[in-house]
């Protein structure tokens, strides 16, 4: 008897799950389940103001060590003022849940009634979806970036010193630094100091060997890595300044290219939007 | 000219503006408010960036929103908008000129040096895009004010859509402005987020908030009146935006 209940309960399950997952599907995509999450997030957001701008020496090392690390040294221990940012990233993954199901049940919808639009109609009508995939990106190669970066501690190199890079994979050597400084009056406290640093690095492997310039902005790729400078030595131009450095800062971000892609995409998407916006409002009006 | 002292007579002459737009109707009587306020204001901005270039002048935002608002106001309206709410929208526009000149009166943050680090056309596309977008979000928390005072659906349906204009191009402007920062913070610094200023919570909050907005109008979610809610509710989160440009406490005399 219990095992014919069994076998019914079951079947009834079977019967009824693409029922269930499309109500699922149906729901995780809702429109209104966007709403709320934007909203939740917007008052997430202000909370995380006041928290950020009275302890920013608690969230500052979470670019240098990732965001586990993060948790375990900083976040876990002061849930009253970091609690907002966990609270950010549960409703970032739910609202990229819902993101997901939303854009992709719209784009095979148009994808499916492909055949009724002309070609640049078709491009126009996806373009809110570019923007959403878009989106999703953008937040992906951020998880990624805090999550898989590998961060060298700063290191400090004087002209003609070398630092190898993890694994052997190449040798970073400080060849010259050529500073721009500014001279005039118009910005009075700036006079004689430097503006715009430039430091010359030989960036080599067994098999390769190539120059590289960096600056504050200007950071150069080698080998996966990329080398921002974070600080330099002598800031200011005179006979008694200080033996010439620079402080590198090397890392490995597998997020970077991801969230780069995003934001082009998400850009394109716009244009895209905005165009369509624009011309059949026009034509509309017309 | 001190710096100060243009900027008092900026609050000035918006403060006149804004009483008079009370009295006339007539927007060529008002030019000669808001015309001199705004060019002591541009006067202002090339001071600021006189001081600065070709670093980023720091904390400039609320003293530049009253003067790209100053220019929205100088715009013809569109004919489909009825006078009472043309009139109202001017009159709103010269009162939010006039929050925001007050704020960096009794507020101001001009005395932080720039950084090197912002030595980059990023920096500079960063601040401008934030500040037009940052005016042109107003101009849609205005209309939705409007909105709200508008006796018949169709002057509250048109309102409406001159706010949703309005927030479209803010809301491109305020991505440009994000994604511009994005890109300068991962050259200059190597992540994708610099977490030391807390500007990028209210930034992220008018993001998400005029995502929403975009999301209720495109969809129609709600009904008329309340997204006229909503969109006046922007005010708030404007201000809230607003909150990382402004110092500590200065007379304003």
């Amino acid at each position: 008897m219990t095992t014919a209940t069994n076998t019914t309960t079951l079947e009834n399950a079977v019967k009824s799950s693409p029922s269930t997952l499309s109500t699922l599907w149906k729901m995780a995509g809702s429109i209104n389940l966007s709403i709320i999450l934007l909203l939740l997030l917007t008052l997430d957001s202000l909370v995380g103001y006041f928290c950020l701008d009275r302890n920013p020496s608690l969230f500052r090392p979470m670019g240098d060590m990732g965001l586990m690390t993060w948790i375990d040294t900083y976040g876990r221990h002061n849930l009253a003022v970091t609690g907002w940012f966990f609270v950010l990233l549960a409703l970032l993954f739910v609202l990229c849940c819902n993101t997901f199901v939303c854009t992709t049940d719209r784009t095979l919808r148009i994808l499916r009634n492909r055949k009724q639009h002309s070609t640049a109609r078709l491009l126009f009508r996806l373009a809110p979806h570019c923007m959403h995939y878009a989106l999703l990106l953008i937040l992906t190669g951020y998880l990624c970036s805090y999550l898989f970066s590998i961060v060298i501690p700063t290191q400090t190199l004087v002209i003609g010193s070398e630092y190898i890079l993890p694994n052997q994979a190449g040798t970073i050597r400080f060849i010259s630094f050529d500073p721009v400084t500014y001279n005039g009056e118009r910005l009075y406290w700036l006079d004689g100091n430097v503006l715009s640093p430039k430091a010359t690095l030989r960036l080599s492997t067994p098999h390769t060997e190539q120059e590289a310039v960096i600056g504050f902005n200007r950071p150069a790729r080698f080998n996966g890595y990329s080398l921002h400078l974070k600080n330099f030595e002598p800031k200011t131009q005179g006979k008694m300044h200080r033996k010439t450095r620079i402080d590198l800062h090397v890392r490995k971000d597998p997020g970077v290219m991801l969230y780069l892609a995003g934001l082009i995409l998400f850009s394109f998407g716009m244009v895209l939007y905005g165009c369509e916006w624009i011309f059949f409002r026009e034509v509309s009006k017309k | 000219m001190s710096a100060h002292f243009s900027l008092q007579c900026i609050t000035m002459l918006y403060f006149l503006g804004f009483c008079v737009s009370f009295v006339t109707k007539r927007k060529p009587l008002l030019f000669w408010f808001v015309v001199p306020a705004l060019l002591v204001h541009v006067y202002l901005i090339y001071l600021r960036y006189l001081a600065a270039w070709p670093l980023l002048p720091m904390y400039m935002s609320s003293l530049a929103v009253p003067m790209v608002l100053g220019i929205f106001w100088m715009f013809p309206q569109t004919s489909s908008v009825p006078f009472k709410q043309q009139i109202l929208f001017q009159r709103l526009l010269l009162l939010f000129c006039l929050l925001w000149s007050g704020l960096s009166l009794c507020f101001p943050k001009d005395f932080y040096l720039p950084f090197l680090q912002s030595n980059t056309w990023l920096a500079h596309i960063f601040l401008l895009t934030g500040i037009i977008g940052k005016a042109c979000l107003l101009c849609c928390a205005a209309w939705g004010i409007i909105s709200l005072t508008c006796n018949t659906q169709d002057e509250k349906r048109i309102c409406m859509t001159q706010s949703f204009n309005w927030s479209i191009w803010g809301f491109v402007f305020w991505t440009l402005s994000m994604f511009s920062g994005e890109v300068w913070s991962y050259l200059g610094w190597g992540t994708p987020v610099v977490w030391e200023d807390a500007v990028l919570t209210t930034t992220m909050a008018a993001w998400f908030y005029y995502g929403c907005y975009l999301h209720l109008h495109l969809t129609r979610s709600w009904k008329i009146g309340y997204r006229a809610c909503f969109a006046s509710f922007g005010l708030v989160i404007l201000l809230f935006a607003t909150l990382p440009d402004l110092g500590p406490l200065r007379s304003p005399f």
